[in-house]
C-alpha cells in the first residue's frame, strides 16, 4: 500500500516551481519509489480540491464521469495499492476564502492509503503579504497596496488566505493529528541542500538530489521582479493591465541602484505587520514543536539597504523617466 | 560734465535684456544725452574687453579692435556733457577671465565723472538663475555638486556668490565714490523694473515706458526651474533638449498651475542663507556712507513658491504615465 503526501502550499512558497520540477521528472521520481500523479494535462493537483472548492481554471468537463467524487474514487483506486510514495501538490487546500476543504472528508477518502502526511511550509508575513499581492498585480485589476496592506492588518486575510499560518494548522486539525502534519519554515530549507526541491525530497524519502532532476523553465508569471518596480507599473497603468513590457523598461532603468532591494512596505507597515503576527507564530510553533522540536518561524530577515516605498524620492523617478524615454525612442 | 557708467554685472541681473532693450533704442537715448555705442557684433559691449582678456566669439574683439574702440570712445566723448553707457556683464567675473580694474580704470579716466554700476541679486536666485542658463546651453553638472561648489569655492561657473569679494575687486581700480551698487529684487520691483532703475542711474529723464521693445520683449526666459532640473537630470549625462525641457515644462505648469518654482530644496535654501547672509551685511556696511539705503535681498527664493521637496509621486506619477503612453 502507499503512503501518501499532500503538500498544500502555503501560495508563494515555491509551490509552483516544486509542481513543475516533479512533473517534468516523474519517471526518474518514480523509478525512485515517488509517484507524482499526473491529472490530465495539469502539473499540479488542485482539481482534486474540487469536491469542496470551485478551482479557478477547471472546466466542470475536466474531472471526467461522476464529477469531483468520480475524479477521487478513481485517483484512490488507482494510487492508494502502488509500492511508494504518492505525493500531491496543491496549494488551493489551504485556502481560507472561497471555498475551504473539508479536511474530516479529505482525511476519509485518503484512508486507503497506507500512511497520510500533510506539508504545509509557512513564511514570515511581511514577505508572505507582498508576494501575494504581487502575484496580483499581473492581472488587473489588484487593490492598491495600501488597502491591500490594511483589510490583511484587519482581516487576517489576503486574497482569501490566512497570514496566521496557525489558521491552517487549526484547519488541517478537523481532520489530521498534529503527528500526520508537517510544517516547514520556507526561509529555512532554502538555505538548506537542495532548497525547496531538496527538502521536499528529503521528506519524500527519495535516494535522489536537487541536483539529480531535470531543472523546469521558469515560468515567466513568477518570477520576481523588483516590488516598486511593479507597485510603480500597477500605478501608471491603472485601470488597465500592465503592459508586459513595462516592468522591465523599469527594471532595467535601475531606478534604486544595482541590486538594492525594495519593499512595498514602508518601514512602519513591515514593523506592525511583524509584530502583530509575533505572538501568533510563537503559539503556532508550540503546537508544532511537540512533533517538530526544531521548527520554528523565521523571523523577516530585512536587508540594511533595502528601500522602503516611502523612501522613493525625486532622484529614482528621474531614471524611470529616463527608461520610459528610451523605451519610447525606440 | 562728461560721464561714462560701466555696467558691469552681474550675470543674471536681466543684463542681456538692459543691453538688446538700449542697443534698441540707442537714437532716443542719444537725443537724452545718452550713448550706448555699438561695438563688435553684439547688442553688448563684451567685445571692449578685448583690450586685456579674450573672449570667445561672437563675443570677442581681437586686442588692437577693442583697444581702437575704446580709444575711439574717449576721444568722441570725454570731452562732453554726454554719458556714455557701457554695458557687459564679463567685466565682473572674478575667476577665469578676469580683467584688471586698475587698466580699466586708467582707461576711463578722462571722463569727468567715472561710474562702476553692479546689480546684485540675492545668492540663491543668482544660483539658480546661472544652472537654468548653463541647462539651456550644455548638459550642467549634478545639482547636488553645483550646490556643493556653491557652498565650498563660492562660485558657479566662474561667478562669485560673495559679493565682498567683488567689491574688493572693483576697489582695486576705482575709489569707494565711484562704485555703486543696485540690488536686483528692488530694482525689479520699482518703477520701470530695471531697466526704469537703470535709467534712473544715467539721470536720464526718460522711463522705461519710453522705450520701443526688442523683438518679444524678453531676451533670455527660461523654463520654470523645477522642468529645468528635471528634465536635466532625465538627460544626463547629455544635455536636455528643448522639446524635453518644453515636455516637462509643460507638465509643471500642469501641476504646480503659477506658481513659482524653484530647484532648491528647503534645507539648501537656508544653508545658502547661513553662508552669504553676514558677507552681504559686511558689504552693505561698508557701503553705508555713499548708500545707506541699499540693500542684498535676502537670501531665498520668492514667497509661495514650490521648493524641490514636492517633487514627489504626486508630480511624477502622471509624467510618467505620459511617457509611457498612459495618458
Amino acid at each position: 500500500m502507499a503512503d501518501l503526501i499532500l503538500h498544500i502550499g502555503a501560495h508563494k512558497t515555491a509551490t509552483s516551481f516544486l509542481q513543475r520540477t516533479l512533473s517534468l521528472n516523474r519517471g526518474l521520481l518514480a523509478r525512485h519509489g515517488l509517484i507524482y500523479p499526473k491529472i490530465r494535462h495539469y502539473p499540479a493537483h488542485h482539481i482534486l480540491a474540487g469536491p469542496w472548492i470551485d478551482v479557478d481554471g477547471v472546466p466542470p468537463a475536466h474531472y471526467g464521469p461522476g464529477g469531483p467524487d468520480g475524479l477521487w474514487r478513481r485517483f484512490v483506486d488507482d494510487h492508494a495499492g502502488l509500492r511508494g510514495t504518492v505525493l500531491l501538490s496543491a496549494e488551493v487546500f489551504s485556502r481560507a476564502e472561497t471555498g475551504r476543504v473539508d479536511m474530516a472528508d479529505l482525511a476519509r477518502r485518503l484512508d486507503p492509503f497506507d500512511s497520510v502526511r500533510v506539508v504545509y511550509t509557512v513564511r514570515q508575513q511581511p514577505a508572505f503579504l507582498q508576494s501575494i499581492w504581487l502575484q496580483r498585480a499581473r492581472s488587473a485589476p489588484v487593490p492598491p497596496w495600501s488597502a491591500f496592506y490594511r483589510k490583511a492588518m484587519d482581516t487576517g486575510l489576503a486574497s482569501g488566505l490566512w497570514l496566521d499560518h496557525g489558521r491552517v494548522w487549526d484547519l488541517l486539525r478537523q481532520g489530521f493529528p498534529p503527528d500526520r502534519i508537517t510544517f516547514l519554515d520556507y526561509d529555512t530549507i532554502r538555505r538548506e541542500s537542495g532548497g525547496v526541491l531538496g527538502a521536499f525530497l528529503r521528506l519524500a524519502g527519495v535516494s535522489l538530489t536537487a541536483e539529480d532532476l531535470k531543472p523546469a523553465p521558469p515560468a515567466q508569471s513568477n518570477i520576481s521582479a523588483d516590488p516598486l518596480c511593479v507597485l510603480i507599473a500597477t500605478r501608471m497603468a491603472e485601470p488597465n493591465p500592465i503592459p508586459d513590457d513595462l516592468i522591465a523598461t523599469l527594471a532595467a532603468a535601475r531606478p534604486f541602484g544595482p541590486d538594492r532591494p525594495t519593499s512595498l512596505f514602508t518601514r512602519a507597515e513591515h514593523d506592525a505587520l511583524t509584530a502583530a503576527h509575533a505572538p501568533l507564530n510563537e503559539a503556532l510553533e508550540a503546537r508544532v514543536q511537540p512533533q517538530q522540536p526544531d521548527f520554528a518561524v523565521s523571523p523577516p530577515a530585512v536587508p540594511g539597504d533595502i528601500l522602503w516605498r516611502d523612501e522613493l524620492d525625486s532622484r529614482h523617478w528621474v531614471r524611470i523617466a529616463r527608461g520610459l524615454l528610451d523605451r519610447e525612442g525606440r | 560734465m562728461s560721464r561714462i557708467v560701466l555696467h558691469v554685472g552681474t550675470h543674471k541681473t536681466a543684463t542681456t535684456h538692459i543691453q538688446d532693450l538700449f542697443f534698441r533704442n540707442s537714437d532716443l537715448l542719444a537725443k537724452h544725452g545718452i550713448v550706448y555705442p555699438e561695438i563688435g557684433l553684439n547688442r553688448g559691449h563684451h567685445g571692449l574687453l578685448g583690450k586685456w582678456v579674450d573672449l570667445p566669439a561672437p563675443y570677442g574683439l581681437p586686442q588692437a579692435d577693442a583697444a581702437m574702440a575704446w580709444d575711439a570712445i574717449v576721444g568722441e566723448h570725454a570731452v562732453s556733457d554726454r554719458t556714455v553707457f557701457l554695458s557687459s556683464e564679463e567685466f565682473s567675473r572674478l575667476h577665469g577671465r578676469i580683467v584688471d580694474m586698475a587698466a580699466l580704470a586708467a582707461t576711463v579716466a578722462p571722463f569727468d565723472d567715472v561710474t562702476v554700476l553692479c546689480t546684485l541679486r540675492n545668492q540663491a536666485g543668482f544660483v539658480q538663475s546661472v544652472y537654468q542658463q548653463i541647462a539651456d546651453d550644455r548638459a550642467p553638472m549634478e545639482w547636488d555638486a553645483f550646490l556643493d561648489r556653491a557652498m565650498q569655492a563660492q562660485h558657479v561657473d566662474g561667478l562669485t556668490l560673495n559679493y565682498l569679494r567683488l567689491h574688493d575687486h572693483f576697489l582695486s581700480g576705482f575709489a569707494p565714490d565711484q562704485i555703486r551698487f543696485l540690488s536686483y529684487e528692488v530694482a525689479s520691483a520699482g518703477p520701470g523694473g530695471i531697466v526704469g532703475a537703470i535709467l534712473r542711474e544715467l539721470g536720464a529723464p526718460i522711463g522705461a515706458d519710453a522705450l520701443e521693445p526688442f523683438a518679444d520683449g524678453r531676451s533670455n526666459v527660461s523654463v520654470a526651474p523645477v522642468a529645468t532640473l528635471a528634465a536635466t537630470l532625465i538627460a544626463a549625462p547629455k544635455r536636455a533638449d528643448r522639446a524635453l525641457m518644453q515636455r516637462v515644462d509643460d507638465h509643471v505648469r500642469q501641476v504646480f498651475g503659477g506658481e513659482r518654482t524653484s530647484l532648491f530644496s528647503a534645507g539648501e535654501v537656508s544653508a545658502l542663507d547661513a553662508k552669504y547672509s553676514p558677507l552681504n551685511r559686511r558689504l552693505e556696511a561698508r557701503l553705508a556712507p555713499r548708500q545707506p539705503d541699499f540693500r542684498v535681498a535676502p537670501v531665498s527664493v520668492a514667497p509661495a513658491t514650490v521648493l524641490r521637496d514636492r517633487m514627489d509621486e504626486a508630480f511624477w506619477l502622471p509624467f510618467c504615465r505620459d511617457l509611457a503612453g498612459f495618458a
